[in-house]
């Protein structure tokens, strides 16, 4: 069994962090009691980020046009010179975001933008938290038991997704409600789509070009996932 | 200080865009003031603006309207604020005085300080407007007077009451000029060799100290420094503006050359400082420039949401004593810079070239200040300067001159003739342009529009430079070369200090990048580069090293800035030691050395032993970048002496990190 906590209230609460041997995190972990500008020198490489398609809120599959205007957005968002010294560590982490997104696209851009249920789902989980545990201070009720299975999903679907739009008024982003329930349905269509996408393929005597393209373009998300995948026992460590 | 705190209702509405939302906010009191600040789960962007307030007690609300909330953004005071504040002026409570205030918030204003010419802008609400001074100038020439007691800056034209006369007495010996130039610079430096022919006193030792610098006054040296002219010349700049304002004036935005050193920009600031004003922002002028250009796509497109076409433009600006390139990509008010490179070579190097053109034993003729020799130097100056002036807009020009003592200049010049003296200045240009094309990873067919800015951005050899080089037939229009840049530092102060416009002209972002290599010195004498050239700022890297010898318990690390491999080419901007790091073979050791520049140009680097790990490990150590406060061309010598290799730094190879 492992632990999944409601992101919501983690964001807010908690503060996760991951151990996967980058010398940023060790230089954090045992010492706690350093000042604040150390641990916030190493910040950018802390916890949730690594995830790059998330920071910039697009997905594997986005043209370099669409990760420029995405990043261009955001910074007049956060950018120091609009939003204040805050914005510093967050504005850090978008031009790394973006300098390592645009970076991996000179190599295969391709400019396709595969749409659809879950593009973008890795069906791998990113848990690898790895700390000191904490439960008791909780000062919420975000921890929930899960299977190692719904792991992935509830991971994929607690992140934002993109929202439809119409013209200007409605676009942006949402957090299933529900996350639980979310996860339910999902997993239904996706068993449904997977099925679908056999049958498809039994079909059709030889695997197309398409099917590649998308084995492909996942591979991406695979090895960002692979990378952290060694430790799958999560644990939370609530700040301090 | 006892607040009193309502929740209310805010009417928000995003810049440039249609569509309103109520977002609930707490509404503060302090002192005289109602200080607004949106409620951590509603989403209150920078560039909001609100429209009005309900506060709701009990069963009564009060609302306030548009015109009743000045709020402004504390984004001015600067990096110490934690959460972006709004502050409101209640309708009843506040004072005739307090109102004043409020109407003109500290909006930086934005300078452009040049070698020759120097201007000033400010945002008046709706667009930015160019002062002017009492002789209804725009660029005022930037120059101190020194006479008798009295010293008077060139805003307000002291030199002399008729602008005609204005040049002959700038050239008399008894003002200090060209101060950009010599601003923080050593005297082995080749730029303040070349300034010992100016009519003032430039004496150089050669050996690494600051220039000694000298008016004469009753014919008399008496000595200055770059940092006193410029606060001097600063002081009335700003009295013009408060003249103007009618309010008190702290914050600027100042641009600056891309090769100026960290170091010179710490002498700069160290002016503004001495006059009473506080550095906002340190533009580099090109991208001052390449805001003023995105500001104007935006309009033609009326695009705000940093979507829409992407238009890239090459910017190359050539003052008098600076030249600079920038590539820019632009699309919905934010001007990416994507490479920026400069040199230091201008106008007063071409002068100079054909100064020593049209009268050979130049350099022996003028060794030494006599009051006769100032004179002559002076006329030749003003018959060159005029001549260079001239044949920007004809095919050759005449120097007919008398010197005095005999010495008489007759000479007739082209163009050819013209371009062959400035040759190396001409292939300097083309160098820093075409590295800039480079570093951006750019084809000259790639690039929408060029701009050509700065004074000498008028000589047809450097227009068809560059024009040449990015293979275009026409440059940018709507852009005027000398006031581009001011334009774009006192935009780039209303955005800064948190003014927003409700037409949206100044929904506007520069994303800087630096202009030179940051790193220490490792491996020997190299130099490793922590942030390479053209990093996107804000910006943080870091990198592992190791120790050099068996049991070694100090690092020296010495941060320099700049081009060269060899890290004696380099700025050295300053150095620490890490100290107690335990005893370990050579190579086992990791350093970590971070260097972080956030927006406001600051650099700091953190340092410290990540490995071995343990309770004996010393804190890191942060330190703020330039600590050197003078004579930086020994320091390096001194430490290598004292230390040699003993407590040197090796890169830690990639394959040996994790």
């Amino acid at each position: 069994m492992l632990r999944f906590f409601g992101t919501s209230a983690a964001s807010d609460h908690c503060h996760l962090q991951r151990r996967n041997g980058s010398v940023h995190h060790e230089l954090i972990r045992p010492n706690h009691y350093r000042p604040r500008n150390v641990i916030r020198c190493c910040s950018t490489a802390r916890g949730r980020n690594k995830d790059y398609y998330q920071v910039l809120g697009v997905t594997v599959h986005s043209t370099h046009q669409e990760i420029k205007e995405a990043y261009r957005k955001l910074q007049k968002q956060h950018h120091p010179d609009i939003a204040g010294y805050k914005g510093h560590d967050y504005t850090l982490l978008l031009n790394e975001a973006y300098k390592v997104l645009t970076r991996n696209l000179s190599r295969h851009d391709d400019g396709k933008s595969r749409a659809g249920l879950g593009s973008g789902y890795p069906r791998d989980g990113y848990s690898s938290w790895n700390g000191p545990l904490a439960v008791e201070s909780c000062p919420v009720n975000c921890i929930h038991w899960v299977d190692s299975q719904e792991l992935p999903v509830l991971e994929f679907l607690s992140r934002p997704q993109p929202k439809e739009g119409h013209g200007i008024f409605g676009g942006g982003w949402e957090q299933p409600r529900n996350v639980f329930a979310a996860a339910k349905n999902f997993a239904k269509r996706l068993q449904r789509e997977e099925q679908e996408l056999e049958r498809e393929q039994s079909s059709r005597s030889h695997g197309d070009a398409d099917c590649e393209a998308e084995t492909e373009a996942q591979a991406g998300a695979r090895r960002r996932a692979g990378e952290v995948k060694e430790h799958l026992r999560p644990s939370i460590d609530f700040g301090d | 200080m006892g607040l009193v705190f309502v929740r209310c209702e805010a009417v928000v509405q995003r810049r440039g865009l249609p569509g309103r939302r109520a977002v609930s906010a707490d509404l503060f009191r302090r002192g005289g003031r109602f200080i607004l600040q949106p409620r951590l789960n509603s989403s209150v962007l920078g560039g909001d603006s609100w429209l009005s307030i309900v506060v709701k007690r009990g069963k009564t609300s009060r609302w306030c309207s548009d015109a009743d909330i000045a709020i402004r953004s504390t984004t001015s005071k600067g990096k110490r604020m934690a959460e972006q504040f709004y502050t409101v002026a209640s309708d009843s409570e506040t004072t005739g005085e307090d109102k004043s205030q409020l109407s003109f918030p500290d909006v930086a204003i934005g300078i452009d300080i040049g070698t020759s010419k120097c201007s000033v802008a400010i945002w008046n609400g709706h667009q930015v407007e160019l002062l002017k001074n009492t002789r209804n100038q725009k660029g005022m020439r930037s120059y101190v007077m020194f006479k008798d007691d009295t010293l008077s800056a060139g805003v307000t034209g002291g030199a002399a009451q008729e602008s005609a006369h204005e040049e002959r007495d700038i050239l008399s010996g008894s003002a200090i000029f060209n101060m950009k130039r010599l601003i923080g610079r050593m005297d082995t430096d080749e730029v303040v060799q070349a300034s010992k022919t100016l009519p003032f006193l430039v004496q150089t030792l050669g050996i690494g100290v600051r220039p000694f610098i000298a008016a004469l006054v009753n014919n008399m040296w008496r000595s200055t420094t770059p940092e006193e002219v410029l606060a001097i010349f600063l002081l009335e700049l700003k009295a013009l503006v408060e003249m103007h304002l009618k309010h008190p004036v702290r914050n600027a935005v100042l641009t600056i050359p891309v090769a100026f050193s960290r170091f010179q920009q710490t002498r700069i600031e160290r002016a503004f400082a001495m006059a009473g004003l506080h550095v906002l922002r340190l533009m580099p002028e090109p991208t001052a420039v390449a805001l003023l250009y995105a500001q104007q796509q935006q309009q033609l497109m009326h695009d705000n949401m940093g979507s829409g076409i992407e238009k890239i433009a090459l910017i190359f600006n050539m003052g008098a004593g600076y030249s600079d390139a920038a590539v820019a990509a632009t699309a919905g008010g934010v001007s990416q810079i994507r490479a920026l490179s400069g040199c230091t070579v201008g106008g007063e190097d071409i002068l100079q070239n054909i100064m020593r053109h049209v009268l050979p034993n130049f350099d022996s003729l003028y060794d030494g200040h006599t009051v006769d020799r100032i004179k002559s130097m002076g006329l030749l100056r003003i018959a060159t300067q005029d001549a260079i002036h001239k044949l920007a807009n004809q095919e050759s020009v005449d120097i007919n001159i008398d010197l005095g003592n005999g010495q008489k200049v007759s000479k007739v010049l082209d163009h050819s003739e013209f371009e062959q003296v400035n040759r190396a200045i001409f292939e300097k240009c083309e160098k820093i342009i075409i590295q800039c094309l480079v570093d951006a990873k750019l084809e000259p067919e790639d690039i929408n529009d060029v701009i050509l800015v700065g004074g000498c951005s008028k000589i047809p050899r450097i227009r068809s430079l560059v024009l040449g080089l990015c293979k275009k037939e026409v440059s940018y229009k709507n852009i005027d070369a000398l006031e581009a840049a001011v334009s774009g530092a006192a935009m780039e102060g209303a955005i800064a200090s948190g003014v927003t416009d409700p037409s949206g002209s100044l929904d506007l972002l520069t994303i800087q990048a630096t202009p030179m290599n940051l790193g220490i010195r490792a491996d020997g004498n190299n130099f490793a580069a922590i942030i390479p050239r053209n990093t996107t700022v804000p910006a943080r890297r870091d990198m592992l090293f190791t120790t050099t010898h068996d049991n070694q318990t100090e690092a020296l690390i010495a941060v320099y800035e700049g081009e060269g491999e060899q890290a004696e080419d380099n700025h050295l901007l300053g150095y620490f030691k890490i100290a107690g790091i335990p005893p370990a073979p050579k190579g086992s050791v990791e350093i970590s050395v971070c260097m972080d520049i956030d927006a406001s140009n600051v650099l700091r680097v953190f340092a410290g032993v990540v490995k071995p790990q343990g309770p004996a490990i010393p804190p890191f150590i942060e330190v703020r970048m330039p600590t050197l406060d003078d004579g930086h061309g020994w320091c390096g010598q001194a430490l290598a002496k004292m230390y040699g290799k003993t407590i040197d730094l090796a890169v830690l190879p990639k394959k040996l990190q994790p």
